[in-house]
């Protein structure tokens, strides 16, 4: 196991961490080995699962009912953090320099850095709208689809669109309202 | 214009307004009668008029064609983990 960054914890928390690791890291092995290509980066995702929940109660996280599922839940968000990170980055390193477009921004590091983050923040806040609100919101936002079309497409009503728009928009008003 | 505190701009149903004014707007040019029930809206309070604004930013945000990218690849990578199913719990027990 890797073990460099257990100094940093007392050793009630290195404790914990080796339980969690006893049992969990080989299934969590699997689990990410199954679902990402990138073999180089699973011990590092197994590790921020577990400091994670360390991170949100420590000791007393262990005494869950259901703690398997609430690990391969964390399993589950460090690997949407990693794919978002992935792809963000990839699209971003991309993206063909367009004098029109970028001609004149500043390209200070700090300026790019700004920027990334920015877009990774704004795609992420798609991923927290339940699937079907997120699917409408795409396609009226970002295909550039009509209501009908959408509401064509997915086989519901134009209402429910709608309504499903309204919710979206809201969390994207109010996320952004955060950040300020 | 008077910028409203952080609290009032925040105001659940003023927020759900400006969302709801915001996509209705979206899906063509009001009547005469939602246009004048839209006017009163923002002449109500300066704070509706600064949420309004704020929905049209957040709109706005995503204007950038990356995040088009970015948003197909996560759809796509989300879709393909959704293939495996989730390992059965195992036992705790041995903790």
């Amino acid at each position: 196991m890797n073990r460099r960054r257990q100094s940093e914890y007392s050793e009630q928390d290195s404790a914990v961490l080796d339980r969690l690791d006893r049992k969990f890291r080989r299934s969590l092995l699997t689990y990410f080995g199954r679902r990402t290509s990138d073999l180089s980066d699973l011990e590092d995702m197994v590790q921020d699962v577990f400091v994670r929940l360390l991170k949100r109660g420590g000791a007393s996280e262990l005494e869950r009912q259901n703690l398997s599922a609430y690990v391969f839940e964390t399993a589950s968000s460090v690997l949407t953090d990693h794919f978002r990170k992935k792809i963000t980055h990839r699209a971003v390193n991309h993206e063909p320099f367009d004098q029109n477009r970028h001609g004149g921004e500043d390209f200070s590091p700090e300026h790019v850095l700004i920027n990334r983050e920015h877009l990774e923040r704004t795609s992420a806040m798609l991923l927290e709208l339940p699937e079907l609100t997120r699917a409408i919101f795409v396609l009226r936002r970002v295909e550039g689809l009509k209501v009908k079309d959408v509401a064509a497409r997915l086989g519901i009503s134009v209402t429910s669109v709608e309504r499903h728009m309204r919710v979206a928009v809201w969390h994207v008003m109010q996320r952004n309202g955060a950040d300020q | 214009m008077m910028e409203p505190t952080d609290s009032t701009w925040r105001e659940p149903a003023r927020l759900e307004a400006a969302a709801d004014w915001f996509c209705h707007r979206l899906d063509g040019p009001l009547g005469a009668g939602d246009q004048a029930a839209f006017d009163a809206w923002k002449a109500e309070s300066p704070a509706n008029v600064y949420v309004y604004a704020r929905a049209e930013a957040a709109w706005r945000t995503y204007d950038d064609p990356r995040i088009a990218v970015i948003v197909r690849a996560m759809t796509a990578a989300q879709a393909e983990a959704s293939h495996f199913t989730a390992p059965t719990p195992g036992n705790d027990d041995d903790l």
